[in-house]
């Protein structure tokens, strides 16, 4: 075996190139210059080779500052050494070792990644949620609501998107017929802050809430209702929303999400899909139980109010007996399960109407008169 | 100077007198790398990062940088990259508990201004492009300090507080002057760059001249944002604008065309306008690896450490034949992924009850929808990786091989008897350069 042979020397503290003989000695490589003079003895547990192009082992000290390194172009002389000095690196042992690590540690990191997604953020945004400030969660309102206003006023064809604002009597009288609805309904929910609710002119059957109290009750709701009782159960429905801050809890959840996911995996190529589709999946799952509570909140403020709570159940049925579009991912629970729930609430032995009857007529024509 | 050069062709190492040593002729620096390699190392690393959600990109970079710097030759010698995962994990780490903060305040603001007014994406973007700048200046000194070349290290100087502030107030001036005054930046930019930057106790400079640059490139600029200017200019003395604002008001394209009927003017404003966007477009595609190639070669020129001069003769055909060899992969690649994706979904239809209509039910989303959800996911995944690996072998490995290739090095006897300089920098930059997407090699 090959135990003596020249290479070059680099000293770590000039750039000189130095040819050196070197020695492989019992427990370390000798480096010696001209004339014999030592210039470096590393232990064979120190040495570590290096990267460099194939063909030289170029080797230094590891766990060491010096920067000085030794190129053997000697392939006999490099076999030599590599054999004596750390025998794992040979083989490619301990870098497919580290790299199993590395995905070990990363799945389990990933793991809790998503652990603290699906528990961590809902309990963090339910218990910050309550605490913001009443007027940190009207601004939070207002700007979700130019976003909202850009994303909904689209069908309205030179007409203002908020539907009963004309001067008309009859405008006045549709006006005075919801304003009737929400503060009876308000006056009985004891919330924490103002609501502010809107007719607006959309053809979809919805109602949505927002943070800070607004709540937008579409056009279509009301063309599809067929009593007063079940706008009123809807209406109760989203004062539920607004009591249990779920506006202000979603827009928390997606930013921690969006920060969980988003800056943890940084630039992952790719990532922006795993954060989209994160934020749909868990959100979904979110507001599963929100809805159950909302649904719960609202029938027993219709009871309160003499209202009929079941009819919210029977507006859910009915916009549910036939799929307007093909919801991909929906986010309220069934329909029917969620019609047994509100009923078991039961009703009030005694209900009275929350409207007349020429009331109700104004309201549902609120849309088409101003 | 010719004898010398003569007697000194005959013995190019070991110079005789270590006073005056004796110049030698330029030297070509090599590409020894093998491309199989790359690729291995690349493919898996890009399963890797796959299995890990991207957490492997430390442990994959490391090993580009190792790969590229190890295929790099300077006179017989290749560098060596010292830079290790770990490190790049933790300033990554740093970064982000750096940039939280940041982030929040953000969010505080954009809510103070209205979530999408664009007087706040605005204010987010100046301040992620000062901290990107300043990321990459950091970035660049870790690197540097992870370099070695025959036993010592480069580093950096300099502070990247200024050079932030430098560079935003160039991108300024850039985007007031259309892009015309790039070079400038360019130039001035690197030349601080290089003023800091040291080999061992050596220091660089940077000779490139902005004018020379504004001349190479002028015509690209002409080509790309000249016929986009004259059309906005056209657009803005032809086109009757307060008419286009009431047609739009009305909302739909019938009544828009009716409005624009008699208008022969607004129509030919509205005409010119778009096709000299699609010019520009057209063009700013098919030039960018123009663009690219005489940027580089201009950079590659004008680089000085101490008295080693550099000089380039890149061809710009190099950068187009990589570009083509891209899309023709990226095209295979892709008829390879959806055979393989349309007989997944074949086996998945057939043995399952992942029927559509569960899709359309009424209700909450079952088991079945978020299955197919997560499995769209996986394979858009896959396939951004597959390009992205792809990209990074016949792209940017052979841009690097090019650049390198080209490049001619006199005076490189300046190399031979340095003094070590300073010691090495934090990986924060690079993670900061990382979080915000604006990592790189």
């Amino acid at each position: 075996m090959t135990t003596t042979g020249t290479a070059i020397f680099y000293d770590g503290i000039t750039s000189n190139r130095r040819e050196v003989a070197v020695e492989i000695a019992s427990d370390a490589i000798e480096v010696r210059g001209p004339g014999g003079c030592l210039k470096a003895r590393w232990h064979f547990a120190d040495i570590a080779p290096l990267t460099t192009q194939s063909g030289v082992l170029r080797v230094g000290l590891a766990n060491a500052k010096t920067t000085a390194r030794l190129e053997i172009h000697d392939q006999a002389l490099a076999t030599a050494l590599l054999a004596r000095a750390n025998p794992a690196d040979r083989t490619g042992l301990t870098d497919r070792a580290t790299r199993l690590k590395v995905v070990g540690v990363s799945l389990a990191a990933i793991a809790a990644l998503i652990g603290g997604a699906v528990w961590g953020v809902p309990v963090l945004a339910d218990r910050i949620a309550p605490h913001l400030p009443v007027a940190v969660e009207m601004r939070l309102g207002a700007a979700i609501d130019m976003q909202v206003r850009q994303m909904l006023a689209t069908s309205a064809r030179g007409k203002p998107f908020e539907c009963g604002a004309g001067d008309s009597p009859r405008a006045a009288a549709a006006r005075a017929a919801f304003a009737k609805l929400v503060a009876a309904l308000e006056g009985a929910a004891e919330l924490p802050l103002p609501l502010h609710a809107l007719v607006v002119r959309r053809s979809d059957v919805n109602a949505i809430t927002l943070p800070g109290g607004r709540i937008y009750v579409f056009d279509g709701l009301l063309t599809k209702a067929v009593s007063v009782d079940e706008v009123a159960g809807v209406l109760g429905h989203e004062i539920g929303h607004v009591d249990h801050h779920d506006g202000t809890k979603s827009v928390l959840e997606a930013a921690g999400l969006s920060l969980l996911f988003g800056m943890l995996l940084g630039d992952f190529t790719g990532g922006g899909a795993v954060v989209i589709g994160a934020r749909t999946v868990l959100q979904t799952a979110y507001s599963r139980s929100a809805e159950a509570a909302a649904d719960e909140f609202g029938a027993r403020l219709m009871y309160k109010v003499g209202g009929d709570p079941r009819a919210l159940g029977a507006i859910l049925l009915r916009i549910s007996g036939k799929a307007v579009a093909p919801h991909f991912l929906l986010d309220h629970p069934q329909a029917q399960e969620r019609a047994d729930a509100i009923a078991r609430i039961g009703r009030p032995s005694q209900t009275r109407a929350l409207l007349t009857p020429p009331e109700w007529e104004a309201l549902k024509s609120i849309c088409t008169e101003g | 100077m010719t004898i010398v050069d003569r007697v000194d062709s005959s013995s190019t190492s070991a110079p005789a007198d270590a006073h005056l040593p004796p110049p030698r002729s330029p030297v070509r620096l090599r590409f020894v790398g093998h491309r199989g390699d790359y690729w291995r190392l690349m493919i898996r690393g890009g399963v890797l990062q796959a299995v890990t959600l991207g957490i492997y990109r430390f442990w994959l970079f490391t090993d580009m940088r190792r790969f590229l710097w190890a295929s790099t030759e300077v006179d017989g010698e290749t560098l060596e990259y010292t830079g290790t995962p770990i490190e790049l994990l933790i300033g990554f780490l740093i970064a982000v508990g750096i940039l939280a903060p940041v982030y929040a305040l953000l969010f505080a603001a954009s809510l103070e201004l209205g979530i999408l007014s664009p007087l706040s994406g605005i204010a987010a973007f100046v301040v992620l492009a000062a901290f990107g700048q300043y990321a990459a200046f950091r970035a660049r000194r870790y690197r540097l300090t992870r370099t070695v070349f025959r036993g010592l290290r480069f580093h950096q100087s300099g502070s990247a507080v200024r050079y932030a502030l430098r560079a935003m107030l160039w991108w300024l001036a850039i985007a007031l002057t259309l892009g015309l005054a790039s070079p400038w930046a360019t130039a001035n930019l690197e030349r601080y760059k290089m003023r800091n930057t040291f080999y061992g106790s050596l220091g660089g400079s940077f000779a490139g001249s902005a004018g020379r640059l504004f001349w190479r490139g002028v015509l690209i600029w002409l080509a790309v944002i000249g016929p986009l200017a004259a059309g906005l200019v056209a657009a803005a003395a032809l086109i009757d604008w307060p008419a286009v604002m009431q047609a739009l008001g009305r909302g739909n394209v019938a009544s828009f065309d009716a409005a624009m009927k008699g208008n022969e003017r607004t129509m030919v404003g509205i005409g010119a306008l778009a096709a000299a966007a699609t010019w520009s477009m057209l063009f700013a595609v098919i030039l960018y690896p123009a663009y690219q190639a005489i940027v580089m070669r201009w950079w590659l020129g004008g680089v000085r450490i101490g008295g080693a001069v550099a000089a380039s003769d890149l061809q710009m055909r190099r950068y187009y034949f990589a570009y083509l060899r891209y899309l023709l992969y990226v095209a295979l690649f892709s008829i390879a992924f959806a055979v393989v994706a349309l007989l997944v979904l074949r086996l998945a239809h057939a043995s399952s009850n992942f029927t559509s209509a569960s899709i359309l039910r009424d209700g909450v989303a079952g088991p079945d929808v978020i299955l197919a959800a997560v499995a769209g996911i996986v394979a858009y995944v896959i396939y951004i990786l597959g390009v992205s690996t792809i990209y990074q072998v016949v792209v940017k490995m052979r841009l690097w091989q090019a650049a390198v290739e080209s490049v001619m090095i006199s005076g490189i006897v300046a190399l031979d008897h340095v003094q070590a300089g300073e010691a090495t920098a934090s990986a924060v930059g690079e993670g900061l350069a990382d979080a915000l997407g604006a990592g790189a090699i």
